[in-house]
């Protein structure tokens, strides 16, 4: 002990000296059998809580000493696999006390105890058994209930804020890392633990040494689920011949994987949807990502396509397998294969209100989407230091879209027919090879290659001369105009990266790199005529035949460096572009870019992190806004390129703060980000009527965007409450009718909630979210608060029941225009698994109170629509299970 | 491969070492579980890498060094506080203590407070390293640069516990020898390498 301290106590107990007066507490401890209990605790609480707590650990023969205040205590005495004994002592009365310890009932058997979580330096562990309560049935359950985890509705993960990128199980990547496959379709049974690893790197030798910020999952399954088939299957039918059947295999064995999922809905169960479809990529290692550019493909040819959340009608067939065998030491296969087949109909009913006229409208449609991906992955590891990693990625689409508008301005009624048919293939073609050549030297080589083709075909049809003025349309009863679109693209990367560890704290970094692109683009444009001729808009300004070409040459550097708990990463990108816009006539540019970023991260102890990044990123646009003749966009829009485009470039900055602690049970972060874009394409659209003629231009500071987000969690006596809070805000230019125009919007959203974790008692959570915006559009401005308030409740009793519910009531409100909204949402379900028996039961009501319809308001540049989008009526079904 | 795989992506994937205390009778023995050293691991961890052996009975508690030999510690003061908290399902007491240690740079000693979580709900003396004499098992130790954390508790196991066992015949020094023979090292090293030059 210093002097200090040592000073310190003596004072202490001098000062205690003149208060109490101190007494000794002596005896033994022996069991029953009356043998001394050598090595037992006694501690003594005294019960005035401020004074201290006394202790002592008896002796071979079981005597133990104790020297108290003359205060009253609680003593305790326990050894282990005896009953502990509570007695309460004065010390000024009592000086002898012998203990008798009495042996626990039960003997002690096996125990292992696990920490529910574990939180090591960039992995959480979460032992499921410890946390989860058991009506869970998938893995969205079980993550439902993990402590710093969240799961929407479209199968996201985030973990403390941050969105979880990869999903492994086992260590493999299940279905190429997305998560919504697993977190629909993996049994919650089967779930042992849940690793969240940060800073993840598919090749572990990069992860602390390159910039990977990506978050993985991996799950670990139960031993008793390994070299074993397992899985389930469920078929239900309800009322108006709803029907749904799902299946799903799994079979884990050290050396091969094998996973099968069938699903079969008309009930508007979304296993896959066409935006998924985008998300399988294939590509490069996330370290070849840093400091690229963008280029943005325009989602003009396929947005259409994208499934809605509200349909009338639907069908859904879809199967997926994926496969994973090791073929020797160091040769590693997996592949997957999907395949989807879905029908959709829609209803949406809007008031669109423009400037200087409203527009009722009712839209109908149809969409078939067909699509398909094969994915093959080699992985070869011939050492602990080299890595070589061979992908192919082949996918196909066949869309279909066929839909009706029928509108009605004032007392004119129109009614516009639109069919869309659109095949596309893709095929990606990667290598790569990663090596640590020491301790100091490590490089990765990533070479990529893509091919894309799409080819959509398109009719409108319509008793109204549409687009006057905008195209040279021949007077005809019925209007038939005919589109062809052709998208060609050839892109090809090779990147090669050297990571120079200087020492612990010194890394250096750097980047060669080349990107070129090929991109072609045609559209041709008719109208087709009653006598089966053509009438070809390519004499006034229509036809596209463009090919454009970028070459994209980089360099980068960076630093990284620790200091203390501060780790610092400083760096530029020298990107040298030359392209080439050959239609009409060749326009060929060239021009360089630096583009600095940087980033520190500091770690405040265990469990608080806070970390702010600042990059300037650069982006192209694609081959069609570069197109400077005419297309149709739509049956009253035309569209145009700019050959003058050139990159735009943004400021983004981004600050991130976390805190969670396990022990104490709460958690909560904070971010908030911050673009600035110093230059960016702009669409000018110019208004007609309900025509629009739209083309991009290059504009200065065209955006300005602020957003923040934050949640904090805390258990209290077993409710988990938690708060979070967004908002949004963004300034944004527009050119509209050659006016350039400023707008804002912004719009700030919490929400509340609380939910109960009591063992033998249903699981309630109750909460609310509100949001508040604001809009100002070239001067108008509007208001509107969207309340929500929900309720779920999940129950287990008598064995194997489980019943759940769920309620969400929606309320807008509009202040400018005094309109109100509301609907209610519910969904029910009774399930029976009976114990130790496979199959199960579920009686399921969707849309409970068979709401027709939902309503919603929107914003765009010039328009402001109230819509009605109509939904499934209410479906009651009933599903048997068999679980393997 | 499965197996190397996981292996190494374990290590990369998390730079934190475990240790394990075995405990029999009155008998403990704390180590630190052996795993794939791969180069840049070889620097050793902040929470030491020395295994440690303590008897209750003879009131033993030894650091076995693998350089200096086996070092006698003293048993530590603890007092405890009132503040608790839960690890795992235990409810947890902290206690503190302060440590003198030696500094080999400036051959001079220093003081640590040391933090520690233990478990009256688990009445056994034990704790990692030299920390324990507690009435309860050692949960947690937090220090300036690392904490340890009990993650996984296994009592009673079916499977025969590893207690390298120290006697007290065996060549055991004293801390205070421990600081001379440090002394010592480095001056010879010192020596060494004014010689080399």
């Amino acid at each position: 002990m210093n002097i200090k301290t040592y000073l310190f106590f003596s004072l202490l107990v001098l000062f205690q000296i003149n208060v109490f007066s101190q007494s000794t507490l002596t005896g033994t401890i022996k069991d029953s059998l009356n043998n001394p209990l050598a090595n037992a605790n006694i501690i003594a609480e005294p019960q005035d809580s401020l004074q201290r707590i006394k202790f002592a650990i008896t002796s071979k023969d079981g005597a133990y000493r104790l020297k108290l205040e003359n205060i009253r205590y609680t003593i305790t005495a326990s050894y282990m696999g005896f009953k502990p004994f509570v007695f309460e002592v004065n010390p000024s009365e009592t000086t002898v006390r012998d203990i008798v310890l009495q042996p626990q009932a039960e003997g002690l058997k096996e125990v292992v105890i696990e920490m529910p979580i574990v939180v090591k330096e960039d992995t959480i562990i979460y032992n499921v058994d410890k946390l989860v309560t058991g009506e869970e049935r998938k893995l969205k359950d079980v993550l439902k209930k993990l402590p710093g985890v969240e799961v929407d509705r479209d199968g996201n993960i985030t973990v403390r804020g941050k969105k979880v990128m990869v999903m492994l199980v086992e260590n493999k990547k299940f279905f190429g890392g997305g998560t919504k496959l697993a977190v629909d379709n993996i049994p919650a049974d089967a779930v042992a633990q849940i690793e969240v690893l940060d800073n993840y790197n598919e090749v572990a030798f990069l992860k602390n040494i390159s910039d990977s910020d990506d978050m993985a999952m991996n799950v670990k399954l139960k031993e008793d689920k390994k070299n074993f088939v397992f899985g389930d299957i469920e078929v239900g039918r309800g009322n108006q011949d709803f029907y749904r059947a799902h299946g799903n295999l799994f079979y884990y064995s050290p050396k091969t994987n094998l996973n099968a999922i069938g699903n079969l809905n008309n009930t508007r169960e979304q296993v896959f949807t066409y935006s998924q479809y985008f998300d399988f990529k294939g590509g490069l290692n996330s370290v070849f990502d840093q400091g690229n550019s963008d280029f943005n493909a325009s989602n003009d040819d396929f947005s259409q396509f994208l499934e809605s959340e509200d349909v009338i009608k639907s069908d859904r067939k879809f199967a997926a397998l994926n496969f994973s065998q090791e073929v020797n030491n160091s040769l590693n296969l997996s592949a997957y294969g999907i395949f989807s087949d879905t029908k959709e109909k829609t209803f949406v009913q809007s008031i669109n209100r423009y400037n200087t006229f409203t527009e009722t409208r009712e839209l109908f449609s149809e969409t078939e989407n067909k699509l398909a991906i094969g994915h093959i992955k080699a992985v070869y590891l011939p050492n602990l230091t080299d890595q070589w990693y061979f992908k192919t990625q082949f996918k196909k689409t066949d869309n279909g879209y066929d839909n009706t508008i029928n509108s009605v301005v004032d007392t004119l009624r129109n009614t516009f027919l639109n069919r869309e048919d659109a095949v596309g293939s893709f095929f990606n073609q990667t290598v790569e090879w990663h090596r640590k050549i020491s301790r100091h030297h490590t490089f990765s080589f990533g070479a990529n290659y893509t091919f894309e083709e799409r080819s959509p075909r398109t009719i409108w049809e319509t008793s109204d001369q549409i687009l006057r003025g905008l195209i040279p349309i021949v007077d005809q009863s019925v209007y038939r105009l005919n589109q062809s679109k052709r998208v060609k693209n050839n892109d090809f990367d090779a990147i090669f990266k050297y990571y120079w560890v200087i020492d612990k704290n010194n890394h250096i970094y750097s980047t060669i790199g080349n990107t070129y692109l090929n991109h072609h683009f045609f559209t041709q444009d008719v109208q087709q005529l009653a006598d089966e001729g053509i009438n070809d808009f390519s004499g006034s300004g229509f036809g596209n035949d463009l090919d454009f070409s970028l070459n994209d040459l980089f360099f980068g550097l960076h630093y990284k460096f620790q200091l203390g708990i501060f780790s610092f990463d400083q760096g530029v990108f020298l990107h040298y572009y030359h392209w080439n816009v050959d239609q009409d006539m060749a326009i060929s540019k060239d021009k360089t870019v630096l583009l600095p970023s940087f980033s520190a991260e500091a770690k405040l102890g265990q469990s608080k992190e806070i970390e702010f990044d600042y990059d300037l990123k650069t982006s192209f646009s694609d081959a069609s806004q570069f197109a400077n003749r005419l297309y149709l966009r739509s049956y009253n829009s035309v569209s145009q390129g700019n050959e003058n485009l050139e990159n735009g470039l943004s400021h983004n900055l981004r600050l991130r703060f976390t805190k969670f602690s396990t022990y104490r049970g709460i958690r909560y972060y904070v971010v908030a980000n911050y673009t600035e874009q110093i230059r960016g394409v702009v669409n000018s659209v110019n208004y007609a009527g309900i025509n629009q003629s739209v083309m991009p231009f290059l504009v200065d500071d065209p955006l300005k965007q602020w957003s923040g987000y934050g949640n904090i969690s805390k258990k209290i006596l077993d409710i988990d409450f938690s708060a979070g809070l967004r908002y949004n805000t963004s300034k944004y230019k527009q050119l509209v009718n050659d006016d350039l125009t400023e707008n804002k919007n912004s719009s700030i959203s919490y929400n509340v909630s609380g939910k109960t974790l009591f063992d033998n008692f249903p699981i309630i959570e109750v909460g609310f979210r509100q949001s508040f915006g604001n809009y100002t559009l070239s001067g108008s401005k509007s208001e509107f608060v969207a309340s929500e308030p929900f309720l779920n409740v999940d129950y287990d009793f008598w064995n194997g029941f489980i019943v759940s519910f769920d309620y969400t009531a929606y309320r807008y409100v509009n202040k400018a225009f005094n309109e109100k909204n509301n609907y209610e949402i519910s969904n029910a379900s009774l399930y029976y698994n009976g114990e130790n028996s496979g199959w199960s039961f579920e009686l399921k009501a969707q849309n409970l109170f068979d709401v027709q319809f939902k309503n919603q308001n929107s914003f765009s540049s010039f328009i402001i629509s109230d819509t009605r989008t109509f939904i499934l009526p209410r479906i009651i079904m009933f599903s048997v299970g068999y679980k393997l | 491969m499965a197996i190397k795989q996981n292996i190494i992506s374990a290590l990369n994937n998390a730079k934190t070492e475990e240790f394990i205390l075995n405990f029999k009778n009155e008998e403990s023995y704390y180590y630190k579980k052996p795993d794939l050293e791969e180069e840049s691991y070889l620097m050793g961890s902040r929470a030491g890498v020395s295994p440690f052996y303590t008897n209750n009975a003879t009131n033993m508690i030894i650091r076995i060094s693998r350089p200096l030999g086996n070092i006698a510690h003293a048993p530590l003061d603890w007092e405890i506080t009132n503040k608790t908290k839960k690890i795992g399902d235990y409810t947890c007491r902290q206690a503190k203590t302060t440590e003198k240690l030696y500094g080999r740079q400036h051959g001079d000693y220093h003081y640590r407070h040391t933090i520690v979580w233990f478990t009256p709900e688990i009445p056994l003396n034990f704790g990692p390293k030299y920390y324990k004499g507690l009435p309860g098992l050692i949960l947690q130790i937090e220090e300036k640069e690392f904490t340890l954390t009990a993650i996984k508790i296994n009592l009673n196991p079916s499977e025969e516990v590893k207690i390298t066992r120290v006697e007290s015949d065996d060549n055991v020094i004293t801390q205070e020898k421990s600081y001379n023979r440090i002394n010592e090292l480095e001056a010879d090293r010192k020596k060494r390498m004014s010689n080399n030059r």
